[in-house]
């Protein structure tokens, strides 16, 4: 956790000392790219584990519902945030 | 759209990869089972890479405010609420499981094992395993369903949606996607968020399992 945060603002230094860089306006290419390499070998893990597999049918749809609760939850909660701060910040540009 | 499908699929791919044996991680030993976490790493070095480059870096700065402290907090309240609606559809679990599962947040390794344990006293060694498993599950689900859906959580409830969706792992796991499709401006709420329901997780728990 602490090296991973360490990884991120390293990565910030490097970009702030590169910004006039061309190249670096592609970086939002190269983290797509790893996003998709990085879910494919969580999906050769999830496929590979045994234990994941047999649990799945069993308990599976009861985590199904918990996981789509906690989301929508959440999800409903902050977009009701978001919509008042959002507006507080319109206000205070405006005046 | 387009990258929803395209994110399900490669994740099914790697699934049916596995599960058949043709992508074995083992012939690479350890340096196959980190491979994911070396990806992350990379990763995290690409997203400060993009924020550290952005022209709008300083306005991002500047629009830090306490105020972000009020995302992770209707995050937890959130998910509480509706996995306390959720224990009414869920027969194995009671009001206080599904509370102390929800309050996982996508932490699954530390939840799941938190419940097997605090629960084998209370409720026998069989049924805690089957909580810690659900739980397990449950926030696996949770973080793949943000990875998965960021795109579409954004699109449809707004920037703050994957980073509430992801909750304890909006500053890992989840990181990348919520910068990609949430922009750069969210990366401050996205850590502050992923770090204080991080924090809530243990307390939550083990408050939820002394019931």
């Amino acid at each position: 956790m602490f090296y991973l945060i360490m990884t991120l603002i390293l990565g910030a230094c490097a970009g702030f000392a590169g910004r006039k860089l061309k190249v670096l306006s592609h970086t939002g290419k190269a983290v797509s790219v790893t996003v998709l390499a990085m879910l494919f070998f969580l999906g050769v893990e999830t496929g590979s584990d045994e234990q994941v597999l047999e649990n799945f049918s069993a308990l599976g749809l009861q985590a199904l519902i918990l996981a789509l609760s906690g989301i929508a939850g959440s999800v409903v909660f902050a977009a009701v945030l978001y919509r008042i701060l959002f507006r507080n910040r319109k206000e205070r540009s405006r005046s | 759209m387009k990258g929803t499908v395209l994110t399900v699929s490669v994740f099914l791919l790697g699934c049916a990869a596995g599960w058949s044996g043709l992508a074995d991680m083992e012939i690479f030993g350890e340096a196959g089972d980190d491979v994911t976490i070396y990806l992350l790493y990379l990763l995290m070095f690409l997203v400060g890479i993009s924020v550290g480059a952005n022209p709008n870096l300083k306005k991002i700065l500047g629009s830090v405010s306490p105020k972000i402290l009020l995302l992770p907090v209707t995050t937890v309240l959130g998910t509480l609420a509706f996995s306390a609606l959720a224990s009414l559809l869920v027969s194995g679990c009671g009001l206080a499981d599904s509370l102390a599962i929800g309050s996982g947040m996508g932490y699954y390794s530390l939840s799941s094992v938190l419940i097997g344990q605090l629960k084998e006293a209370s409720a026998g060694a069989q049924l805690a395993a089957e909580l810690g498993t659900i739980a397990l599950l449950t926030n696996i689900f949770r973080e793949m369903f943000t990875l998965v859906g960021a795109p579409l959580l954004c699109r449809w409830f707004g920037p703050f949606a994957p980073i509430a969706s992801a909750g304890a792992t909006a500053f890992d796991v989840c990181l990348p996607v919520i910068v990609r499709y949430s922009g750069d401006a969210m990366l401050p709420y996205a850590i502050v968020s992923g770090v204080v329901c991080d924090m809530s997780v243990p307390f939550l728990v083990s408050f939820f399992c002394s019931f």
